[in-house]
């Protein structure tokens, strides 16, 4: 808030003070004059990213398709697959039946 | 002659909707904003360059303003943002400048051609009032411009120099006390 001298100094700054000179009558049109030639400038950068985040997104998605989706397994690939699968099972059952069921049996008989 | 399209422009059309205009390529909405804030941005310079260079200097502000459009935040106000582009242009001419007479030679110069029947006293007054704004350093100067002359409020003052608003009032504080004491100096009590 302005003190009351304040106030005083600041109406006695406005009615005193000078008042700059008249500017050229041709000014405003020279002005205007100056900036026909030169037309706005349009902020291409903002538009731009669209269809480069598009472009991207394409590429990006055919190289993760090629990478990471599964591929048909060779012939011999399926036959290393199933030499595998017939050792573990046959592991498998060979274990089972090492155990001595009966005596389990037995035992609880008794 | 005033083109029709700026002549049936409505009065009351904001700086905003003038601003969206230019964007679009109209420059008659340039010639709107010219005539609304060009008074206010010749002070301005008038301030703190050379009267002589003054017509150049408000045409630079408003080619910059121009060109700077693309750029200007549509959530600012217009007035803050060419006034701050008239503070760099006075900033960067009084830089360039090298001449050795004084604001205060021109201004004495030209003032008194601006009188039909000058009065004594208020010419006296007037050259005091120069004279005190001269005395000024360049920042308390502005701020008494902007703020006591200009009427430009002071977060408005705070937003066209990049300072704080705290800056602003303590600036203004000390710029109104240097300039009362050197009118007191010359005889004027306030």
């Amino acid at each position: 808030m302005n003190q009351p001298d304040d106030d005083q100094l600041v109406e006695f700054l406005r009615r005193y003070r000078s008042e700059p000179p008249s500017a050229s009558p041709d000014l405003e049109d020279r002005i205007l004059s100056a900036i026909a030639p030169a037309p706005i400038p349009i902020r291409r950068r903002e538009r731009a990213w669209f269809p480069a985040a598009i472009a991207a997104t394409l590429v990006a998605g055919l190289l993760g398709y090629h990478l990471w989706s599964p591929t048909t397994p060779t012939s011999a690939e399926l036959a290393s697959l199933e030499g595998f699968m017939q050792g573990t099972w046959q592991d498998t059952v060979n274990e089972s039946s090492d155990i001595d069921w009966t005596l389990i049996t037995d035992s609880n008989t008794r | 002659m005033v083109p029709i399209a700026f002549r049936d422009r409505p009065a009351d059309e904001t700086d905003h909707d003038l601003v969206q205009r230019c964007l679009q390529g109209d420059p008659q909405s340039f010639r709107h904003l010219y005539r609304r804030h060009q008074q206010r941005v010749r002070a301005i310079l008038y301030q703190r360059c050379d009267a002589a260079m003054l017509d150049d200097l408000v045409q630079e502000v408003f080619l910059r303003a121009w060109k700077g459009l693309p750029k200007f935040r549509q959530t600012a106000q217009f007035s803050t943002w060419l006034y701050r582009i008239a503070w760099n242009v006075a900033s960067d001419q009084r830089q360039a400048s090298a001449q050795g007479r004084t604001r205060m030679q021109v201004i004495t110069r030209h003032a008194p051609v601006q009188q039909d029947a000058p009065d004594v006293l208020k010419l006296h007054y007037q050259d005091l009032v120069q004279r005190g704004l001269a005395h000024l350093s360049d920042d308390h100067r502005t701020i008494l411009v902007l703020h006591d002359l200009e009427e430009i409020p002071q977060k408005e003052v705070a937003e066209v120099l990049g300072i704080p608003v705290g800056t602003v009032k303590s600036r203004l504080f000390h710029a109104r006390a240097a300039l009362r004491q050197f009118l007191q100096t010359e005889g004027v009590q306030l």
